[in-house]
């Protein structure tokens, strides 16, 4: 092989050779083994790519803000499609005509299905028969103008999964670059003039960061709750406390909001481990995440109020924990609430793997009972005449995106303070798991009671 | 075909973001142009998702360039400056990563498009094969390309930079 030109040099570093593309990387590998000057150029190549790497870090916003919740994205296109139809720049747009908006149109009632159900979670009488009762994000997304599906199920789940193989792979690679011209970058700050590194491969990659172990809690306030921004200011110092360990939710550190969501805490040793039978006359209707094998009940009683803690198994192997008591307030005092631990790494954090098996789409309720739950839960709502308050107040936390975002807390707490779905009339649902918050909430949202 | 947009979504954003934003130098923007990219995704379900989400970008960003939104965009920027001024941290760092940050973005708009444009790809993970498909190049030049875009970039860099401290 002749010498090494710069390109190939930087594709080589780039990992961007390929044997159907041209030389292939052990081809120059070897010749660089062999030839000192392609050596020195590889060299030079090095520092120039991360040299270019530090400047592209240079150039990115200091805050990128929160991510917007995916049911934010939904509400946009439900407004969207209601106004006109989606205009397109893409790849071959000049070539399709424009063409109904007929996916957004089933996103948009997908979307406002979450609200429909959400409001049903308020009329438990209406949700006695057994019956899935929630519309899990990647539902809505999976559903089409034609129909649920027409791949078979195996199929269609083996495709996804090959594109969020492909994703997650990209998004680490992105991770990777950007670590690595972080890494640059310090260097060109510090204005440093270090030999380089004397390595051979790209750089490593950086760790991503774990996703926070989530914490979602239910929270009814009733009139005597305090409410309003100063609250939440007063509580964004609780919203950044760090978590207990995954043991009980009575050793999380004192919040006010947390306590309205918790109550008084249970003493660890109060809890008795009971059989599902006296689970059940312990209280009036057993909830918890649909589809997650149950590892066992434990009842207590503080202050006179009766709990009921159940355990569920995630497919890792890891526990969610569900503390159920009793909430006697009425519908339009319910809010949904909830706080964020910071990240801690040295915690283990379940994979995503095992949270996105629990949520299983073969678990989750087709279009069709989910579109007669919600059939069931309007009527149900026209039985009970719930006020327009009550509809309101519940729609509120869940529209657009099911998230509050306190406009009183710091942007840090603000990005990190992730909340909300819904509640059950008469019980307030704690749930605590060492996965990361968003999927925490995907699986409340499967939160049914047992029968 | 069917794809977990939620996962996507949640994976892709804040890369999307980056990519925007080095392209209309406006967070908010970019964060609008980024949900709005999503937004087109979910109504075409391409079969690569993250490919297609860039190419969109890239055309919306375009798009926003070329468009009469200019002044606003402007506006939101002295709005976004004012926003971030108020609580600084350490003002000396602040100023010099502004400098830093403008020497970087008068380097990169220096640049050819078609070389800003690879470079662009590159650092939000696309792969060669995925940039050669996105702007029309042979794989086989990317390389090249892009060696020659880092060498620009670096270039103008440093030239700004030495015109800075000889002020």
């Amino acid at each position: 092989m002749s010498h090494v030109d710069e390109g190939l040099l930087h594709a080589w570093l780039d990992g961007g050779l390929h044997p159907d593309d041209g030389p292939e990387a052990a081809d120059v590998a070897r010749h660089l083994e062999e030839c000192p000057d392609c050596r020195a150029r590889l060299e030079e190549a090095r520092r120039l790519r991360e040299d270019a790497a530090a400047i592209l870090a240079a150039a990115e916003p200091a805050e990128l803000g929160p991510i917007p919740p995916f049911e934010a994205l939904l509400a946009r296109g439900t407004e969207r499609a209601a106004a006109d139809g989606s205009a397109a720049t893409t790849p071959g747009a000049a070539a399709r005509p424009q063409r109904p908006p007929f996916r957004i149109a089933t996103l948009a009632w997908a979307a406002s299905l979450i609200l429909a159900v959400g409001a049903g979670w308020l009329a438990r009488e209406v949700l006695r028969p057994p019956a899935p009762l929630a519309v899990e994000e990647r539902s809505a997304t999976r559903t089409t103008a034609t129909g649920p599906s027409a791949a078979s199920g195996p199929e269609r789940e083996a495709e996804s999964r090959r594109v969020e193989e492909q994703s997650r792979r990209a998004e680490e690679e992105a991770a990777r670059r950007r670590a690595s011209a972080e890494r640059a970058h310090d260097r060109l700050e510090r204005r440093d003039v270090e030999p380089p590194q004397p390595e051979v491969a790209p750089a490593a990659p950086k760790p991503e960061l774990e996703a926070p172990t989530g914490d979602v809690a239910i929270a009814p306030t009733g009139s005597g709750a305090r409410t309003g921004a100063a609250e939440r200011a007063a509580d964004a110092p609780a919203a950044r406390a760090p978590a207990a360990d995954a043991g009980a939710i009575e050793a999380l550190p004192p919040r006010p909001m947390a306590a309205v969501a918790t109550g008084p805490s249970v003493p660890a040793d109060a809890w008795r481990v009971v059989d599902r039978a006296e689970a059940e006359q312990w209280v009036d209707g057993i909830y918890a995440i649909e589809g997650l094998p149950v590892v066992d009940y434990a009842i207590a009683e503080t202050e006179g109020e009766r709990r009921l803690r159940t355990r569920q198994r995630l497919a890792d192997g890891t526990v969610i924990e569900l503390v159920q008591r009793p909430s006697a307030l009425a519908l339009d005092e319910l809010v949904a609430t909830g706080f964020a631990p910071p990240a801690q790494p040295e915690r283990a954090v379940a994979p995503r793997d095992a949270v996105r098996a629990a949520l299983d789409p073969s678990r989750r309720p087709t279009e069709q009972e989910t579109r007669r739950q919600a059939q069931r839960v309007l009527e149900g709502q026209a039985r009970r005449r719930l006020s327009r308050t009550a509809i309101d107040s519940l729609a509120k936390p869940l529209a657009p995106s099911g998230i509050q975002v306190d406009s009183a807390t710091p942007p840090a707490a603000a990005a990190a303070t992730d909340t909300a779905v819904a509640g059950v009339v008469g019980y307030t649902i704690t749930a605590r798991a060492p996965v990361p918050r968003d999927s925490l909430r995907a699986l409340l949202r499967r939160l049914t009671s047992l029968h | 075909m069917s794809v977990d947009w939620a996962a996507v979504y949640r994976s892709t954003y804040a890369e999307l973001v980056r990519f925007l934003y080095r392209k209309v130098w406006d967070v908010d923007r970019a964060r609008d142009l980024a949900q709005e990219t999503f937004l087109r995704a979910l109504d075409h379900e391409p079969e690569s998702p993250r490919r297609w989400l860039f190419t969109v970008a890239t055309n919306l960003a375009r798009d926003e360039a070329r468009g009469a939104v200019r002044r606003k965009r402007h506006l939101a920027l002295l709005k976004a400056e004012a926003e971030t001024a108020s609580p600084p941290p350490d003002p000396l760092r602040r100023v010099e990563r502004l400098e830093r940050e403008a020497a970087a973005r008068r380097a990169l708009e220096s640049l050819a498009q078609r070389d800003r444009e690879i470079l662009l790809l590159w650092h939000a993970g696309l792969s060669y094969r995925d940039i050669a498909a996105e702007t029309g190049l042979a794989v086989g030049a990317i390389g090249t390309t892009l060696a020659r875009a880092r060498r620009r970039l670096a270039e103008a860099y440093h030239a700004l930079e030495a015109k800075h401290v000889a002020r």
